[in-house]
């Protein structure tokens, strides 16, 4: 009894010590008694602490991807973007699935060195493990966010993203080319000066210049244009013909998809194009009888110039290349035309939400690797790397989980 | 002071070094190996081999199946005594069951909707896809299609 | 065995003392009675501010639109001193978060739970003194924020203190919602993560280093309570905190988790939406259901301690009693859902959760049994501690059955928002935790300070209490049975509930006499500090491992090291001839030890 109570005592000791970092108050242990304690779990204090908060952990991230699951799965049916929809690149989540199970891996050969006390195996091994969750990091910040950023999609509710392609989204574009200077001081407005939107139109020239350096590329400018007036304009116009709602709905969507193309559209988009034809044919015949008729007939030109010039765009996998993007990669235009994704605005919070929490963490644990390769990484140590170990698996666990849900899903 | 504890020196007796370092290894590569298998999930959905809900379902067990090789052999929870238990079953079943509890309330709302506030939700395209016997159409259906399907399971 | 003594002789108490020892003793001090005692002053300090805003609830409740008095011209001089249903709501929310985040929580867990259980498991500090300290100071930003959310319009949060989306969740959206909200969710996540420090200590203190033969099943109950709302505190609260983020993230990012689609409030379009506002709902229950027993269990346990003490009997089914404070535990996390019968959840998982919060009824019962049958037969001494335990048990018992009403769901339509839903937390938190609270204060205020606390105006501190508390919540559930609503400014706008205008006022003497009585408490605990009758280590007579250090006790607690015999209960044991047994005496030659329960 008194042999077991004695190493109980050392082993005790012994945790206050190897966990030093934590527990600075051990330090004035003089000036009392030092107390023995019952026998308990036969594991470190700094260990037990760890895993408590790892539950703890545990239950954050469950009420995280508890929200996820919930409202990813609790969205209007079919709504939910698809992983091409917003920029989502599988083989980059994967790769950082690797990345974090090297660098899993390389922790825990970092505690059996440390072990052993290899120092130099053990110290190497940590500074593998520090790089690995750099590059994780990086690979985030470089790569994955900026991809989301540069297409408009983030959280925030004065964004890009519109949930529906409505009248206010085809406003929205409207106004934003408008602002870009795209309607010209053109005759159109002054003989159709019936419109309100003409009107309006009077009253706010001349049009700001847009790039803050002053260069826009005549070809982006024409394109502007053609979308102000092929597009937005157009897409109103025909819209308040239309007497079925649902009708109006398509050419909307029409809009939507040659700004932001999606997939699950793109069917739809060249049924309702191929029908479009009739409709701009009709019109062209009857356009002198209407009341705007000049107006019209400038529509009707920029529309199938719009037109031609989006079956012109480079083609993608899944049909044309939108007009945002092509504006921005090869116009080197710097700005973006709102855009159309159904339930976009919960993809990016739950995306932001869960990746960022997830990256917070690894952050953390860079941190910890820091302190770690500060020390002599010995066998003195090993309580130390056990204790950060178990974290980094903890966030590699966590990433498991991600992986799958937010990149494959 | 010294430091080596009842602890480690308890670690050592359990298992050698050497067979601890292949046995590390190979959790390793079975991680990889699985992660290339939730890969494979999508491909056998693209494909029209499995349903959606079928790939879902075995890239969650595939992750368990990850998540367990980390806890039990990288967190060392193998070598552990019975407190292990004590910690991680409480805390997988509160987070299961919150998860759990928020389906028939929040996961499930829009099962309650009604079909105008459907139609004018930001649904993709017309919906004359009332029935839906068609689902699963020979070009892969779409998106919504395959959702649509697994939701009224 | 031996205890190893380490120079006993400079201990502390260094007659010249320089400013950054006394600053490393008393202010940044990682020992955990100092912190303890921090808590305590700080969680009373804010208990006035709790308590004052309640009195400006009930001002308004009683003289509704008359001038405020005192601060009416001070605030509100262009309305002639009168208030704005805005500051109405404001004081609700407030009185709520201050009391339950600021007061009823940090005092158990912070307070009670840092003082005693390294004390009470024969530890020399907590498992990880900085750790602690930490905790401690984690308040401090909280503290700022609660103070920002008062200085920022509309001057104090006025969401509820369940901050209910979309109300709290679209910034600026109504005045209940400016940016007096977000500072609001920032002080409780920062409260929620100095609780989090906290409750990881305490499991690993109280599973790690607990005396020589303390097992588990010798704990006194004050422990295990706090052991238990420790694990509480570690599963419910990291879910509130992801809640709390995904709210600021709402207010400030625009993410919308909590805002349903084409919202529009207060004529101002919540652009971003597809979000459910219940999804708030479920998480925040999540951790505040559990939240009541962190609210209540470490009351129970202490009035376990307290009662067996002034009957001079063994605590009556000390396991059962262990169990049913795991069973109240496990219960309290799948019953979060009765707090949301009216929100148009799915019926069949308001079900589920009716049945499980009937169950609570059971380990409730088994523990006020318990109670009665521990100071059934016993040589009660009617002490001021014993007066505040004794209320405890009866109160809660009022509190305990007004719940059940609650718990069904037929009858929980009828008084949802009601006055009786106030009258039954109040009956529960005030007339239970904060009676406790007064209770465990008068009991070890002399470990505390070496002082006795004078027992004659402790008497009348508990008289005057509780005959205002009864007399200010008690006509609430009267009130709430004629469907008196609450949170509403001036529920006499309907001509339903004008009669009801003396009976409120009624019940605002009543909280104004309640809160002037606390007046004898502060002034008798602040005098004992200084002038009580010094006391030695066992004032009581008690048995459990604090009242065998010094009083106070000094750096590391024991002068001797603790070797427990027996559980902290055996009052009037046949083995000895005194009436106390104290855990840590030699069982007298010829006698067993008392047989060694489950490790
Ligand atoms: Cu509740």
């Amino acid at each position: 009894m008194a042999e077991e109570k004695h190493e109980h005592e050392d082993h005790e000791a012994d945790a206050h010590d190897d966990h030093g970092h934590d527990d600075h108050g051990h330090d004035d242990h003089h000036g009392h008694i030092q107390l023995q304690y019952e026998d308990a779990l036969p594991i470190r204090n700094g260990k037990v602490c760890l895993w408590l908060f790892l539950s703890t952990e545990i239950m954050f991230f469950a009420g995280l991807i508890g929200t996820y699951i919930v409202l990813r799965f609790g969205a209007p049916v079919g709504t939910w973007p698809t992983p091409h929809d917003v920029h989502v690149n599988p083989n980059v989540g994967a790769l950082n699935t690797v990345i974090l199970i090297i660098s899993s891996f390389t922790v825990v050969l970092g505690l059996e060195f440390a072990k052993a006390d290899k120092r130099r195996e053990a110290k190497l091994a940590m500074l593998v493990t520090f790089i690995f969750g750099l590059l994780f990091i990086g690979i985030k910040l470089i790569n994955e966010y900026p991809a989301k950023f540069s297409h408009g999609i983030y959280p925030s509710s004065e964004g890009l993203i519109h949930e529906q392609s409505n009248v206010y989204y085809t406003a929205a574009v409207r106004d934003t080319l408008k602002g870009w200077g795209a309607e010209q001081a053109a005759p159109v407005a002054a003989a159709d000066s019936a419109t309100d939107e003409a009107a309006e139109g009077a009253e706010t020239a001349p049009p700001p210049p847009v790039e803050s350096d002053g260069i826009m590329s005549d070809e982006a400018r024409s394109l502007i244009e053609k979308i102000y007036y092929g597009g937005a304009k157009w897409t109103e116009y025909v819209a308040a013909e239309k007497p079925d709602g649902l009708d109006a709905r398509d050419t909307m969507m029409s809009l939507a998809q040659i700004i932001y193309p999606l997939d699950r559209n793109s069917h739809a988009f060249a049924h309702y194009i191929e029908h479009e034809r009739e409709v701009i044919e009709r019109l062209r015949e009857t356009a002198s009888e209407s009341p705007r008729a000049v107006e019209l007939q400038q529509l009707l030109e920029q529309r199938d110039a719009l037109l031609a010039v989006v079956a012109s765009l480079p083609k993608t996998e899944h049909g044309n290349k939108g007009v945002n993007d092509y504006l921005h990669e090869d116009l080197h235009f710097h700005h973006i035309m709102p855009i159309h994704i159904p339930s976009g605005n919960m993809w990016a919070g739950t995306y932001f939400l869960l990746t960022g929490f997830h990256a917070l963490h690894v952050l953390v644990g860079l941190i910890m690797f820091i302190c770690i390769l500060l020390t002599p990484c010995g066998k003195k140590e090993y309580g130390l790397i056990e204790n950060c170990g178990l974290y980094w698996h903890f966030v590699d666990l966590v990433w498991i989980f991600l992986f799958p849900l937010l990149y494959l899903f | 002071m010294d430091h080596e504890t009842h602890d480690t020196e308890h670690h050592e007796e359990h298992h050698g070094e050497h067979s601890h370092l292949r046995l590390f290894i190979g959790v390793a590569i079975a991680l990889a190996v699985l992660t290339g298998l939730s890969f494979s999930t999508e491909f056998l959905f693209e494909n029209n081999i499995i349903s959606k809900g079928m790939s879902w379902f075995l890239m969650m067990v595939v992750s368990c199946a990850k998540a367990l090789l980390v806890i039990v052999y990288f967190m060392h929870l193998k070598w552990e005594t019975n407190w292990k238990w004590v910690l991680t079953i409480p805390a997988s079943v509160m987070s299961l069951f919150l998860v759990l509890m928020l389906i028939p309330d929040v996961g499930n709302r829009t099962n309650h909707y009604t079909r105008e506030r459907l139609d004018h939700a930001a649904l993709p395209t017309k919906p004359e896809s009332d029935d839906h016997a068609t689902t699963h159409d020979e070009s892969h259906g779409t998106e919504s299609d395959d959702l649509e399907d697994d939701a009224n399971h | 065995m031996t205890a190893v003594t380490v120079d006993d002789a400079h201990g502390h108490g260094h007659p010249e003392m320089t400013l950054r020892q006394f600053i490393n003793t008393y202010v940044f001090s990682k020992d955990h009675k100092i912190i303890g005692l921090q808590f305590l002053f700080t969680t009373l300090l804010w208990f006035l501010v709790g308590g004052l805003l309640a009195l400006g609830i009930r001002w308004q409740l009683a003289f509704p639109w008359q001038s405020v008095p005192v601060i009416g011209n001070l605030l509100f001089a262009a309305e002639g001193g009168q208030m704005s249903p805005e500051f109405y709501t404001t004081l609700f929310t407030m009185h709520a978060t201050v009391m339950i985040f600021f007061v009823i929580i940090p005092i158990l867990a912070g307070a009670f739970g840092n003082y005693l259980i390294p004390l009470m498991i024969g530890a020399d500090d907590m498992a990880f003194p900085t750790l602690n300290m930490l905790s401690y100071w984690f308040m401090w930003p909280a503290f700022f924020c609660i103070i920002m959310s008062f200085l920022n319009p509309p001057y104090g949060a006025g969401a509820g203190w369940t901050s209910y989306p979309p109300l709290s969740s679209v910034s600026e959206a109504a005045p209940g919602s400016a940016s007096a909200q977000t500072w609001w969710l920032l002080a409780v996540t920062l409260v929620g993560v100095s609780s989090m420090m906290g409750s990881v200590n305490y499991m690993t203190t109280i599973l790690q280093m607990r005396a020589p033969g303390l097992t588990m099943f010798r704990l006194p109950l004050t422990i295990w309570a706090m052991f238990i709302t420790a694990i509480l505190q570690a599963f419910a609260l990291p879910v509130l905190t992801a809640a709390g983020f995904m709210q600021i993230f709402d207010r400030m990012a625009g993410s919308g988790f909590f805002v349903p689609e084409g919202l529009v409030i207060n004529n101002a379009d919540a652009e971003s939406g597809g979000g459910q506002p219940l999804l708030w709902q479920h998480l925040f229950w999540f951790y505040s259901h559990p939240a009541v027993y962190i609210m209540i269990l470490p009351a129970m346990g202490m009035v376990s301690d307290i009662l067996a003490c002034f009957a001079r009997k063994p605590i009556f089914g000390y396991k059962p009693m262990v169990y049913s404070i795991s069973g109240i535990a496990g219960l309290g996390f799948i019953v979060w859902g009765h707090h949301m019968f009216v929100s148009g959840m799915n019926p069949m998982l308001g079900l589920t959760f009716m049945v499980a919060t009937m169950m609570i009824a059971l380990p409730s019962a088994v523990k006020v049994f318990n109670w009665l049958g521990t100071i059934w037969g016993g040589d009660i001494k009617f002490t001021t501690p014993m007066l505040f335990a004794l209320s405890f048990v009866s109160m809660f018992v009022i509190g305990g059955l007004s719940g059940i009403f609650m718990a069904a769901t037929p009858v929980d339509i009828f008084i949802h928002d009601t006055y009786f839903i106030v009258a039954h937390f109040h009956y529960v938190l005030f007339s239970g935790t904060a009676m406790a609270v007064f209770g465990s204060i008068y009991f070890w205020f002399p470990k505390m300070f070496g002082r006795k606390m004078n027992e004659t105006a402790g008497k009348w501190h508990f008289f005057l209490t509780f005959m205002f508390l009864n007399g200010t919540f008690f006509l609430m559930h009267i009130l709430g049975a004629v469907g008196f609503p609450r949170r509403l400014a001036d529920p006499y706008h309907y001509a339903t509930f004008k009669h009801l205008l003396p009976m409120n006022q009624f019940i605002t003497y009543c909280a104004i006499g309640m809160v002037a009585s606390q007046v004898i408490f502060a002034a008798n605990f602040f005098y004992s500090i200084f002038k009580g009758p010094k006391v030695g280590r066992n004032p009581w007579n008690a048995n459990g491992l604090e009242w065998m250090a010094p009083s106070p006790p000094g750096h590391g607690n024991f002068d001797f090291q603790p070797i427990v015999y027996r559980g902290p209960y055996e009052y009037n044991s046949p083995e000895v001839e005194t009436d106390f047994y104290p855990q840590t005496q030699p069982p007298p030659d010829g006698v067993e030890p008392a047989a060694d329960e489950a490790h």
